[in-house]
């Protein structure tokens, strides 16, 4: 994470947050490439937020529950279970926001199923998607050198 | 299903063509298998194993293939369309129980593919979409849904990549490592099996396993010590496939694929050292149905014999590679089959290329059956039905087809020329190969040669075979008639070759064999063919053997000894000579090298003749002023014909036999003769009085002063001795060669000269042995006292 993101204040993350999820719907429904970057700013504010705002409190669940879907909807699915698995750790995040995080991986999921039917079918999908949570590194780079 | 992806770290190693033969195998073995092309960055699995119409759709960028469908998922376009549509059906031989489809990376090397793989690539960092491993494995799992395979084998991609790391770990039950013994590619094949073998797997997956392949080993060192450090560096447990520069060349194994070994090959061990080991290794790699995959090899082993036949350097002759096309459907009405191998009448992608041959290995039907089909749907010349059985059976329209078809007595297979040569290319019966050698093709020489072994018990080789004179000597006289000088030259050089050149090399005990072709084949059509091209072989042109003399001096020695009854060697002579001036030389002349070397190289200067056909005229006709034709009318008119020194010389002066072609065919014009004829003729007459002069005695003894002046000197004139005995020995070596055209010359002619050369008739049932008497006596200059030389000369009178 930039440095400087550590100088702004709640207000000012909010903001950028505003800003940064109306570009990543816009560039969404354009069907830019560019989308994807978006959606992974819009998750460096919302981790950023959540990490200082508390658990229990409404804005620091959004946060989390935000960068858990920013993070799915940028296609990095490594990076969204390992934010989930640090949010699910804390024992004041409420209920309805862990709801909301299993949630977003589950349509998440049942959206890349329909993309993948023969996949789904097969069962080898969900193996997929709980080899991923399991790996500590990217799980399906296989080579030492693969950037 | 089992998934097997063949990876190397680097290219070069075969890898393509080894997926390909092993998916090829495992089909005629009975499996139903699938072939995805994975390397994407380079694809050339459909090289090997589609079409040509596949390969055309493939350069007009009309073929779809993995990358269409990676990217169809990627970007949630998924339309309804099955795998099926893009999968191609390899086709396989007529009967196989099994099937291989192959799914090729797209329209490579088109434009078109590039642009879709581009696009892949921007899809793939459009990562929420979902990823590689998403796509690669719904690819692999609608695969199993669609075809149920019994094997999916994919071709990776070389180097590290996602693809490649894919390819080989989430979706492979085993991954087959090719590597060469390069250094380079060794170790990172070691690192990338290290990776492989620790990379994540499904939950439902057993570990990964990897082999090792090593490849391109140089032919002999497979077992070498740097080899086997190797295998221990991978493990201890690596196959090794021998190198092989046609492959590396032209990327053929087994067959199944269009290119094909090229006719200079440099390496025929090799090649066939690599063919068993690539089927060894794929049916111990791909343990099935012992008897199916014995049939399988057995077929790929009779189809690749059958290429290496056809391509293999056999001189000039073998088929170019080009001109041939391996697994051909042929569609007639409602019924199809495959030809195993197509032979066409020019390239065969060139328009409008006609098949010439069709070659099919018939499993289980009557070939008889098979062959018929052929010959009547698609207006073959020639169909050749390989089988199990090593006998190979050769069919032509020209035989009949009224009921079964009846194949050739040929078993080899026609080669270009035969489709030129002969009327019926399967047909090479001795008559039909004598036309053809007529007709100017001499590539049938060496086979009629063959054939005269085998019918005249020259060879023990062929002790078993039937002894034929008569055919012997049908071959000896067919080839006689060849009446143009060059493809006569053609004739006595092959048959004056020594059997090192020769498709029927000796075998043990046959050492004997060259020279009883030279004597008994060689040496009578040297008399009988046209002298411009005999005269050619007497001087050891191109007829030089490596161990032996100059065959056209084996003949000129034959005469001397079967007819005179003396020794001809120049090569004697020249030691007897000189040994004998440097005895007269004695004790002091010993320090003068030169002078001793002088004298003796003088004194063989004449001993060995010499052959020439001169155009200029001849003494006799040279001295007339009314010219070569009035003189020779006038010889023929008056009977007064003479040979030396008109028709042709022997020069003692320089060892020269000389024919005057002038002379000679004004002569066989008066009389209604061939030239070449009476040339023959001319020739044997004046080598007799060439050998008469310049043959030793059993004893050694040189009579060097029997020899007749020159018919230029004013000392000549005919001597009813010499040609007398010159004429007789003519005459009988003549009959001996049983010659009737020759003979008819030698009469005619003889019926037209002078006494002196009519006088043979009174002696022409004396055997050889008193008239080689007389020849003794003559030289020892008592021949004018013989009872032979009193009845000539009375009958002169």
């Amino acid at each position: 994470m930039n440095a400087s993101l550590f100088t702004l204040t709640e207000d000012e993350l909010d903001t950028l947050v505003s800003i940064a999820i109306r570009r990543a719907e816009v560039l969404d429904q354009a069907g830019s490439l560019m989308a994807n970057d978006a959606w992974r700013e819009v998750m460096t504010y919302e981790e950023r937020l959540a990490a200082i705002t508390p658990p229990d409190e409404i804005p620091g669940g959004i946060a989390r529950v935000g960068a858990v879907t920013a993070a799915l909807a940028a296609g990095q699915r490594q990076e969204a279970s390992r934010l989930a698995l640090q949010y699910r750790d804390e024992e004041s995040l409420p209920e309805e926001r862990r709801a909301a995080i299993e949630r977003a991986f589950r349509e998440d999921g049942e959206q890349l199923a329909k993309r993948f039917p023969a996949l789904a079918k097969s069962g080898k999908f969900a193996e997929l998607q709980e080899l991923r949570r399991r790996s500590a590194v990217t799980p399906l780079r296989v080579f030492p050198k693969v950037a | 299903m089992e998934t097997v992806a063949f990876y190397s770290y680097k290219g070069g190693v075969g890898r393509t063509l080894l997926v390909a033969n092993t998916a090829q195998f495992l089909a005629m073995s009975g499996r139903r298998v699938v072939a995805l092309d994975l390397d994407l960055e380079a694809p050339g699995l459909h090289h090997k194993l589609a079409s040509w119409e596949v390969l055309d759709r493939a350069e007009s960028g009309t073929l779809r293939g993995v990358v269409d469908e990676l990217l169809n998922s990627l970007r949630n376009q998924p339309d309804d369309h099955t795998l099926r549509q893009i999968a191609i059906n390899v086709d396989l031989p007529s009967g196989t129980k099994g099937s291989l489809l192959l799914i090729p990376a797209g329209s490579a090397p088109s434009h078109a593919y590039w642009a879709a793989l581009e696009k892949l690539n921007v899809s793939l960092r459009e990562r929420r979409n979902g990823g590689l491993a998403e796509a690669l494995l719904e690819v692999q799992a609608r695969i199993a849904d669609e075809f149920a395979p019994d094997f999916l084998l994919v071709d990776a991609r070389t180097g590290i990549t996602e693809l490649g790391g894919l390819a080989t770990s989430v979706m492979a039950d085993r991954v087959v490592c090719l590597t060469t013994t390069a250094p380079e590619s060794v170790g990172g094949t070691r690192v990338v099996a290290e990776a492989l073998r620790a990379a994540p797997r499904l939950s439902s997956q057993k570990p990964l396993r990897v082999e090792f392949l090593i490849t391109r080993v140089a032919a002999g060192s497979t077992h070498s010590d740097s080899v086997s450090k190797i295998v221990q560096q991978l493990g201890g447990d690596a196959s090794v496939l021998p190198h092989d520069s046609e492959i590396a060349n032209e990327e053929r194994v087994l067959s199944g694929w269009r290119s094909g070994q090229s006719a200079d090959s440099d390496n025929e061990d090799g090649a066939t050292q690599l063919f068993a080991a690539t089927l060894s290794w794929i049916a111990g790699s791909f343990p099935g149905h012992k008897e199916d995959a014995d049939k399988a090899r057995r077929r790929m082993e009779a189809v690749y014999r059958t290429w290496r036949d056809l391509t293999r350097s056999r001189g000039r002759n073998a088929w170019p590679v080009d001109q041939l096309r391996e697994r051909v459907r042929v569609e007639y009405g409602k019924k199809s089959r495959q030809a195993d191998i197509v032979v066409y009448d020019g390239p065969a992608d060139a328009t409008g290329a006609k098949p010439l041959m069709i070659i099919e290995y018939v499993d289980g039907e009557d070939r008889d059956v098979v062959a018929k089909w052929w010959l009547s749907e698609t207006g073959v010349a020639v169909v050749a039905v390989l089988s199990e059985n090593p006998d190979r059976r050769l069919y032509s329209r020209r035989l009949s087809l009224d009921s079964r078809a009846r194949h050739s007595d040929r078993w080899d297979l026609p080669l270009p020329h035969d489709f030129k040569a002969l009327s019926d290319p399967t047909d090479i019966s001795v008559d039909a190969m004598l036309d053809a050698v007529r007709r100017g093709y001499p590539e049938y020489l060496e086979q009629i040669i063959t054939k005269w072994v085998s019918c005249s018990g020259a060879s023990l080789l062929h002790a078993g075979t039937s002894w034929k004179p008569k055919a012997a000597k049908r071959i000896i006289d067919g080839l006689a008639r060849v009446d143009h000088v060059d493809l006569a030259r053609e004739v006595l050089w092959t048959a004056s070759r020594d059997s090192l050149h020769r498709e029927w090399a000796l075998g043990d005990g046959d050492e004997g064999l060259d020279e009883q072709v030279v004597a008994e084949f060689f040496v009578p059509l040297l008399w009988r063919l046209p002298p411009e091209a005999s005269i050619e072989l007497m001087h050891g042109y191109r007829g030089q053997s490596l161990y032996g003399p100059p065959a056209g001096l084996v003949a000129v020695a034959q005469l001397a000894r079967d007819m005179l009854g003396l020794r001809y060697d120049p090569d004697a002579s020249f030691r007897v000579e000189g040994q004998r001036i440097l005895d007269r030389a004695g004790p002091d002349s010993g320090t003068d090298r030169h002078s001793g070397l002088y004298a003796l190289t003088s004194a063989f200067k004449h001993t060995e003749i010499t052959f020439e056909i001169s155009s200029e005229l001849s003494p006799r006709a040279s001295v007339a002023t009314e010219g070569v034709t009035s003189i020779v009318s006038a010889s023929i008119g008056t009977r007064s014909l003479v040979t030396t020194g008109l028709l042709g010389d022997y020069q003692p002066d320089l060892g020269r036999v000389i024919l005057y072609s002038a002379s000679i065919s004004e002569c066989a014009e008066k009389l209604a003769l061939r030239a070449r004829h009476v040339g023959s003729v001319t020739l044997i007459h004046e080598t007799l009085h060439a050998l008469m002069h310049l043959g030793r005695d059993l004893d050694g003894r040189m009579w060097t002063e029997f020899a007749l002046p020159a018919a230029n000197s004013p000392l000549f004139e005919p001597s009813w001795f010499h040609e007398t005995l010159a004429q007789y020995f003519t005459y009988q070596h003549i009959v001996r060669l049983r010659d009737p055209a020759l003979l008819h010359a030698f009469e005619v002619i003889s019926e037209k000269q002078a006494p002196a050369y009519r006088t043979w008739r009174k002696i022409q049932h004396l055997p050889i042995e008193d008239a080689r008497s007389w020849l003794m006596s003559v030289r020892r200059g008592t021949g004018s006292a013989s009872p032979i030389a009193h009845m000539l000369s009375t009958s002169l009178e």
